[in-house]
């Protein structure tokens, strides 16, 4: 039976020893020469800092999208095994989907009323 | 295979992957208590979670593999991280007690949860018969009918209340995420985008701002252009014109202050100066 993943290992496997022969090959075959336009910003960029002035917080609003997507990501994944045993459940199965539908529904249509989704 | 044995027989690459990814899983829990920074202790934490992943795929679970994926490494693990972004990356713990004895009382109900919850475990599966995953997974679809037609049996009949009481609490997840962040604003105070640009016509700048670090300094033909290294574009100079030294903007942030890469590489051109077409020398020829 894991004998089906031994290609997924495979994969990993060489793409973790490409990843590794590369950054450990590259400093010595690769040519280096810097010079300050190669440190620059490319042509008319901003010189990067390392600090936003922000002190690196995100805006608040971003909270939001995010409870969003794990809500439409849960519903998926509840949605998805209902899905492949549908014919087994029935009605009583479908039902019980537009329940949960309906609830999770009613919290998005509130905050697409309340007006959580415009950004500005 | 008798079902008696069935489930105890643990195959090579299943016990050569657990002994594996357990240490692997132990380490991540143990790294993402014991680190100091809130994104390492995120990152640790998503090692965990994929290890159980595999775990979970290794038992014959594909399903709940992929989800522990889906949702914990890939859902969870981002509401963790916006949560450290929105609170600053750079905010560290106090390491001040604001209750007295915090920390041994945590310690001793941490220990009593463990404990209540292995006695609980060990006393529920203590002479229970073990099936095998064929015999447990017949539920819907006749016998063995597979792990997802498995869980959708369960899942929408027996624990119908758990499930239908999940979706109550998404609605309090994005109800309360909601009322926390978002601002309200009067109707019609907020400007659409047809005024903001009809407001915008009618300056006597209608163009669009310019972008980050292009603002010109002279509108003159003779202002010649610059190439990235701070000397002048010999195409760019104006027939019969001599080109005009434009005086540049400071950059914003020097290079002295970001440590000085060009002295670590020691193959840099020292003549060039900090402010891009100021070359002091003049030696464009």
């Amino acid at each position: 039976m894991l004998s089906t993943y031994v290609p997924i290992v495979g994969l990993f496997a060489l793409a973790a020893a490409f990843a590794l022969f590369s950054v450990a090959v590259a400093p010595f075959v690769g040519p280096r020469r810097y010079n300050r336009a190669k440190l620059d910003a490319y042509e008319c960029g901003i010189e990067p800092v390392d600090q936003p002035l922000t002190g690196g917080r995100f805006p608040v609003k971003y909270y939001l999208t995010a409870m969003l997507f794990i809500v439409f990501d849960i519903e998926i994944v509840f949605l998805y095994p209902w899905a492949v045993a549908n014919d087994a459940l029935g009605v009583w199965g479908l039902v019980a989907m537009v329940v949960f539908i309906g609830t999770v529904f009613l919290a998005f249509a509130y905050e697409w009323r309340r007006g959580g989704l415009e950004w500005d | 295979m008798t079902p008696e044995t069935a489930g105890v027989v643990i195959g090579t690459g299943e016990a050569v992957i657990f002994w594996i990814l357990g240490p692997v899983a132990l380490a991540g829990a143990l790294g993402m208590v014991l680190s100091r920074n809130a994104v390492h202790s995120a990152l640790w934490l998503v090692l965990t979670m994929l290890s159980l992943g595999v775990f979970y795929v290794v038992q014959e679970a594909p399903f709940l593999g992929a989800v522990q994926v889906i949702v914990y490494t890939g859902a969870i693990m981002i509401l963790f991280l916006f949560v450290l972004m929105l609170v600053g990356r750079d905010s560290s713990d106090s390491v001040v007690e604001t209750l007295r004895g915090q920390r041994v009382a945590a310690l001793a109900l941490g220990a009593g949860f463990a404990a209540l919850v292995g006695a609980g475990i060990a006393r529920a599966t203590q002479d229970l018969p073990v099936l095998g995953l064929e015999q447990v997974q017949g539920g819907v679809g006749g016998p063995s009918s597979g792990n997802v037609e498995a869980v959708a049996g369960l899942l929408y009949t027996r624990y119908l209340l758990a499930f239908e009481v999940t979706g109550a609490l998404l609605i309090v997840a994005a109800v309360g995420a909601l009322l926390l962040t978002h601002v309200e604003r009067e109707p019609g105070s907020r400007q659409t985008q047809k005024e903001l640009s009809r407001a915008r016509f009618l300056t006597d700048r209608p163009q669009t701002l310019p972008g980050p670090g292009v603002h010109a300094r002279a509108t003159s033909v003779a202002a010649p252009a610059l190439l990235p290294d701070g000397r002048l574009a010999e195409d760019s100079f104006a027939t019969g014109i001599e080109p005009e030294q434009v005086e540049q903007m400071p950059r914003p942030t020097g290079r002295e202050q970001l440590g000085s890469p060009d002295a670590a590489l020691g193959s840099l051109d020292p003549t060039l100066s900090d402010t891009p077409g100021g070359r002091t020398g003049g030696e464009h020829r």
